[in-house]
C-alpha cells in the first residue's frame, strides 16, 4: 500500500513540476495532458481486463457515453460538465448492466466479441440519431476560460483536472487491487470454477468490477470531450483508437499492475506524437503499424510488459498472459 | 442421525452419454465416507454435481435440508459444502497464502481472512511455504494447499478428490490424522475419493461404490469388500480390494 | 403479385446472394477456431488482402477477379501458414487473452501495412458483367452478386471435399477432435495446425477475391467485415463449417431485409443486437456448436 501511494504521489509531483515548468499553451503541455489522460483510460480498463482477465474490446462504449452525456447536457441544457459527468457515469453503469446481462456468463473470446459488438452498436446509434449531431459530430459550446464549465483556453488549464482524474483512477485501482474485491477478481482470472468453489460469486464480482470500470471510463470520456472540444461517433466509439487502445496501453505497460498503464501511456503517446511532429513526412500507417508490432512483441516476449524491464523493489508479479490455459 | 447431505436420484448425461444415473445416498454430520469405483465410474462427476459445477438432468441435492439443486456453486459453498480438484486448480499467479485468503474474503474482512488462511495452512503443514509461488510447489504440496483452501470456506461437508494420490506414506498418515481431527473438533463430514484402498478402508467407516454411473454398494468396508457386485466391478482392475 | 411481397422476395434473394459470400469468408474463421481453438481477430484482414491480390492481377494482367480469387486463396494460405508458424504457435499454450491481443496486434499490422504499401485509395475493377442483371420471373438477379455467390459455393464445396475425402482433411479433423490422440497416431499436428490456419485464411482471402467485382478495396475493407464475420460464425456455432455457411446466408438475408424496413445506417444495428441476443440465448450457435 505504501509503495502504491509513493508511486501515485511521485507521478503527481512530476505532473505538477512539469506543469509549472512548461508553457501552458505549448505543445509539450498538450502531450503531458494526453499521457496522463491515456493512462487513466487504460487503468479504467485494467480493473476488469487486468485484474480479472475479463477482456473487453468495447470500452469505447462507456467512454463515449461519458463524452456524449456531458456534452449533450451542456449543449441542450447548459449544464456544467462537472454535473454532466455524474450523469455520464450513471448511464455508463446502466449500459454496463445491460451488457452484463447477456455477457456475464460468457468466457474468454465470447466476452471480447460481445463487447466489441456492443460498442459498434453504440457507434451506429450515435451516427443515426439527431441529438448526438450524427456523423457530423458534436462540439463543446465555447465558453472561453471557464473553470466552472470545465473549460480552459490553454492545455495547461486542464492539467489539474487530468491530474485529479489520474489520482482518482489510480488510487481506486490500488485500493481495489488490495481489497477483498481485488482478491476475488484475481481468483476469477486464475480459475473461475475454483473461485466459485471458494465461495466467490463470479457473476456478482464481475458485475461489480464492470460497473466500476465503466463508470471510470465514462469519467475519462467527459474529460476527453472537454479537452478535445470536438468529437464524432466514429472517433469516440472507435474499436481501434479507443477500445483496443485502452487495452493495449495497459498490456504494453504491464497488465494488472498499478504503474503499467502510466508507462504504457508514456511510451505510446510519445511514440505517436514524435512520429506526428518530427517525422511528418512519414506516410500514414507507420505509427499504428509500429504500435501493432509493439503489441505483438509484448505478448510474445514480454508478457509482463514494460514494468518487468524496470528495477522493482520486491520484484514484480509475473505477467499472467503467458500462463498456460486450462482445459484447452 | 439427521442427514446433512442428501442426494436423491441424481442423473447426469454428457451429450447422450449417461455419466450418472439414479444416485441416491445420505451423509450424516461427522461421517467419513469413501467413494470408490473403477476409472470412469463417475466419481469426479458426482462430486462436481454435488457442488453445482455440473447441473444434474434428474434428481435433487439437499444440504442441511435446503434444496440446492441447480444452485450456483458459490451458494452451495456458502451453505457449507465444497470440494478439492483432482488435478489441483490453484490460483497460479498468486502466492500460496493469497490462494487460501480468497475463501475468507467472501465472508469477512481481509485481516480475518488472512488469519484464517494462516491457520488453515498450518493445519496441513504448509505454514513454512506461505510466500511460495504456486508454480514452485511440489504436487503433494499443491494437494495439501487444495485441502487448506477448502477448509478456509468453513465447510460442513468436504469432498476430497484424490488428494492423497502423490503423498508419501508419512504424509498420508498426517492427512488422515488431520481428517480425523477435523471431524472430532469441528464435526466436518467427509466424502473421500482415493485409489489407495488400504488408506480408505482404514479411514472410512462407510464405503460407497460407483460403477458405470450407478451406486452399486453402500456399507461398511467389511460389507463392501465381500459384496459380489463390487468384486465383479473391480475384476480386471489393477488394484484389488484389500 | 403484390409489390410489397415482390420487394420482400427480392430482398431475400439479394440477401442470400450476399450471404453466401459471408459464409465463405467466415468458414475460414470457424475452421481455425475448430482446429486450433484460437479466435483470429485478424481474419477479416485476409479478406482485404485477397481483394488486393485479385485487384493487382486484374490491373496488371487483366485476369477476372473470379479467377484471380484462386491466387488470392494461395496468397492467403501462404501468409496465414507463415503467421501460424511464427506468431500463433508460440501462444498456443498461453491464456486466451494473449491470443486475443496477438491477433488484434496482427490486425493493426496488416491493415496499416496495406495502408503503407497501397495508400488509402479505393480501388475497384471493371468487368463486362458489372451492370448485367438476369430476370428470374418478376425478380432481378445481379450478375456480379450471382457469380460471387456461385464461386463462394464452389469454394466452400471444394473445401468440404478436401476436409472429407483427403488425407489432410482427415488429419485436420482428427487434430481438431483430440490433438494428443492425433499426435499419437502419427499425425504431425504442428504441420496440420499450419495447414488448417493457412486454409482458413486462404478461404477468407478467396472470399475477398470473388466480391471484388461488386465492391472496392482499401486498407479498411477488412474492418467492415469483422463484426459480420463473427456474427456469422456465432450464428452457426464457432467451429462448425456447415453452420458458418448457413449462418452466412441467414446474416445476408437479415441484413438485406432490415434494409427494407430500417434506415440504411441502422442495418448493421440489427445485426449487432441480434449478435448480442444470440450470445445470450444460444452461445453455441443456432445449430449447436462443439463447445461452449
Amino acid at each position: 500500500m505504501k509503495r502504491d501511494l509513493t508511486f501515485i504521489l511521485c507521478a503527481l509531483a512530476v505532473l505538477a513540476a512539469a506543469g509549472l515548468a512548461l508553457d501552458p499553451g505549448g505543445y509539450a503541455m498538450r502531450i503531458l495532458c494526453l499521457v496522463f489522460l491515456t493512462a487513466a483510460m487504460a487503468q479504467s480498463w485494467n480493473i476488469m481486463g487486468g485484474l480479472a482477465a475479463q477482456i473487453s474490446l468495447g470500452h469505447a462504449a462507456f467512454f463515449g457515453i461519458g463524452a456524449y452525456a456531458s456534452t449533450i447536457l451542456q449543449v441542450e441544457a447548459g449544464l456544467s460538465p462537472w454535473i454532466g459527468m455524474w450523469i455520464g457515469m450513471v448511464l455508463a453503469v446502466a449500459a454496463a448492466m445491460l451488457l452484463a446481462l447477456p455477457t456475464v456468463r460468457l468466457r474468454g473470446h465470447y466476452l471480447a466479441l460481445a463487447t466489441l459488438a456492443f460498442a459498434e452498436a453504440c457507434r451506429v446509434i450515435a451516427n443515426s440519431i439527431g441529438i448526438t449531431g450524427g456523423p457530423q459530430g458534436i462540439s463543446v459550446p465555447y465558453m472561453g476560460n471557464s473553470p466552472a464549465m470545465m473549460q480552459f483556453s490553454q492545455s495547461g488549464g486542464y492539467l489539474p483536472v487530468i491530474g485529479a482524474l489520474f489520482a482518482l483512477v489510480f488510487g481506486l485501482f490500488a485500493l481495489i487491487s488490495r481489497s477483498r474485491l481485488g482478491y476475488m477478481l484475481r481468483a476469477i482470472r486464475e480459475n473461475e470454477d475454483a473461485a466459485e468453489l471458494s465461495g466467490v460469486s463470479a457473476v456478482r464480482v464481475k458485475i461489480a468490477g464492470f460497473a466500476i470500470s465503466a463508470a471510470l471510463s465514462a469519467l475519462c470520456g467527459t474529460v476527453f470531450a472537454q479537452f478535445m472540444y470536438f468529437f464524432d461517433p466514429d472517433s469516440i466509439f472507435s474499436p481501434l483508437s479507443i477500445s483496443v487502445r485502452m487495452a493495449l496501453v495497459a498490456i504494453i505497460g504491464g497488465l494488472a499492475t498499478l504503474s503499467g498503464p502510466l508507462w504504457g501511456a508514456v511510451v505510446l503517446v510519445v511514440l505517436e506524437e514524435t512520429a506526428r511532429s518530427r517525422f511528418s513526412a512519414l506516410p500514414p500507417g507507420v505509427t499504428p503499424l509500429l504500435v501493432g508490432s509493439l503489441l505483438i512483441a509484448t505478448v510474445l516476449w514480454r508478457p509482463a510488459g514494460i514494468v518487468s524491464l524496470l528495477p522493482a523493489p520486491g520484484g514484480v508479479r509475473p505477467g499472467w498472459l503467458k500462463w498456460r490455459k486450462r482445459n484447452a | 442421525m439427521p442427514e446433512l447431505l442428501k442426494a436423491e436420484d441424481l442423473g447426469v448425461s454428457f451429450g447422450g452419454l449417461r455419466a450418472l444415473s439414479g444416485v441416491t445416498f445420505g451423509l450424516g454430520a461427522g461421517e467419513i465416507a469413501g467413494l470408490i469405483g473403477p476409472n470412469g465410474a463417475g466419481k469426479t462427476t458426482l462430486f462436481s454435481t454435488l457442488v453445482g459445477l455440473v447441473k444434474p438432468a434428474t434428481g435433487r441435492v439437499r444440504l442441511s435440508g435446503q434444496d440446492m439443486t441447480g444452485a450456483a456453486p458459490n451458494r452451495i459453498v456458502r451453505a457449507g459444502m465444497t470440494k478439492t480438484f483432482q488435478n489441483t486448480a490453484l490460483f497460479d499467479s498468486m502466492p500460496l497464502i493469497d490462494n487460501i485468503v480468497v475463501p475468507g474474503v467472501v465472508h469477512g474482512s481481509l485481516a480475518e481472512a488472512r488469519e484464517r488462511a494462516a491457520d488453515c495452512l498450518a493445519r496441513v503443514g504448509l505454514a513454512h511455504r506461505r510466500r511460495a509461488a504456486v508454480g514452485d510447489l511440489t504436487f503433494p504440496e499443491k494437494a495439501l494447499a487444495e485441502i487448506a483452501r477448502a477448509l478456509a470456506t468453513r465447510p460442513k461437508v468436504l469432498l476430497l478428490d484424490e488428494v492423497m494420490a502423490a503423498l508419501t506414506p508419512q504424509e498420508m498418515e498426517a492427512v488422515i490424522a488431520q481428517i480425523r481431527d477435523l471431524r472430532a473438533r469441528e464435526g466436518i463430514s467427509f466424502v473421500i475419493v482415493e485409489h489407495h484402498m488400504r488408506a480408505i478402508m482404514g479411514l472410512c467407516e462407510r464405503i460407497l461404490v460407483l460403477n458405470f454411473g450407478e451406486l452399486i454398494a453402500d456399507g461398511t468396508p467389511a460389507e463392501v469388500s465381500r459384496d459380489p457386485l463390487v468384486l465383479s466391478a473391480y475384476l480386471g482392475e489393477d488394484h484389488a480390494l484389500h | 403479385m403484390l409489390p410489397e411481397l415482390l420487394q420482400f422476395l427480392q430482398a431475400v434473394l439479394d440477401g442470400l446472394l450476399l450471404g453466401g459470400v459471408y459464409g465463405v469468408i467466415a468458414i475460414g474463421l470457424t475452421l481455425i477456431f475448430g482446429t486450433l481453438n484460437v479466435v483470429n481477430f485478424a481474419q477479416a484482414e485476409f479478406t482485404m488482402i485477397g481483394m488486393y491480390v485479385a485487384w493487382f492481377l486484374w490491373h496488371a494482367l487483366g485476369i477476372d477477379p473470379l479467377l484471380g480469387a484462386v491466387i488470392s486463396f494461395a496468397a492467403g494460405f501462404a501468409l496465414g501458414a507463415a503467421v501460424e508458424a511464427s506468431l500463433i504457435r508460440p501462444v498456443m499454450k498461453s491464456t486466451g487473452a494473449a491470443q486475443i491481443f496477438l491477433t488484434v496486434g496482427l490486425m493493426m499490422v496488416l491493415e496499416n501495412g496495406a495502408l503503407l504499401l497501397f495508400g488509402s485509395d479505393y480501388r475497384s475493377v471493371l468487368t463486362p458483367y458489372q451492370t448485367t442483371a438476369y430476370r428470374l420471373g418478376p425478380l432481378f438477379v445481379s450478375a456480379p452478386y450471382l457469380y460471387a455467390f456461385v464461386a463462394a459455393l464452389l469454394g466452400a464445396g471444394l473445401m468440404w471435399l478436401v476436409m472429407m475425402r483427403s488425407w489432410l482433411g482427415r488429419a485436420i479433423r482428427a487434430t481438431a477432435q483430440d490433438r494428443m490422440a492425433a499426435e499419437l497416431s502419427g499425425i504431425n499436428t504442428r504441420l496440420v495446425h499450419m495447414a488448417a490456419f493457412g486454409i482458413g485464411t486462404g478461404m477468407s482471402a478467396f472470399g475477398g477475391g470473388v466480391i471484388l467485382p461488386y465492391s472496392s478495396v482499401s486498407p479498411t475493407a477488412g474492418a467492415q467485415y469483422v463484426v459480420i464475420m463473427f456474427l456469422v460464425v456465432v450464428l452457426g456455432g464457432l467451429g462448425n463449417a456447415a453452420g458458418a455457411l448457413a449462418g452466412g446466408l441467414a446474416a445476408g438475408v437479415i441484413q438485406s431485409l432490415s434494409g427494407l424496413y430500417a434506415p440504411i445506417q441502422m442495418q448493421n444495428l440489427t445485426l449487432f443486437v441480434l449478435f448480442l441476443a444470440l450470445l445470450y440465448f444460444r452461445p453455441n450457435g443456432l445449430l449447436g456448436g462443439k463447445r461452449a
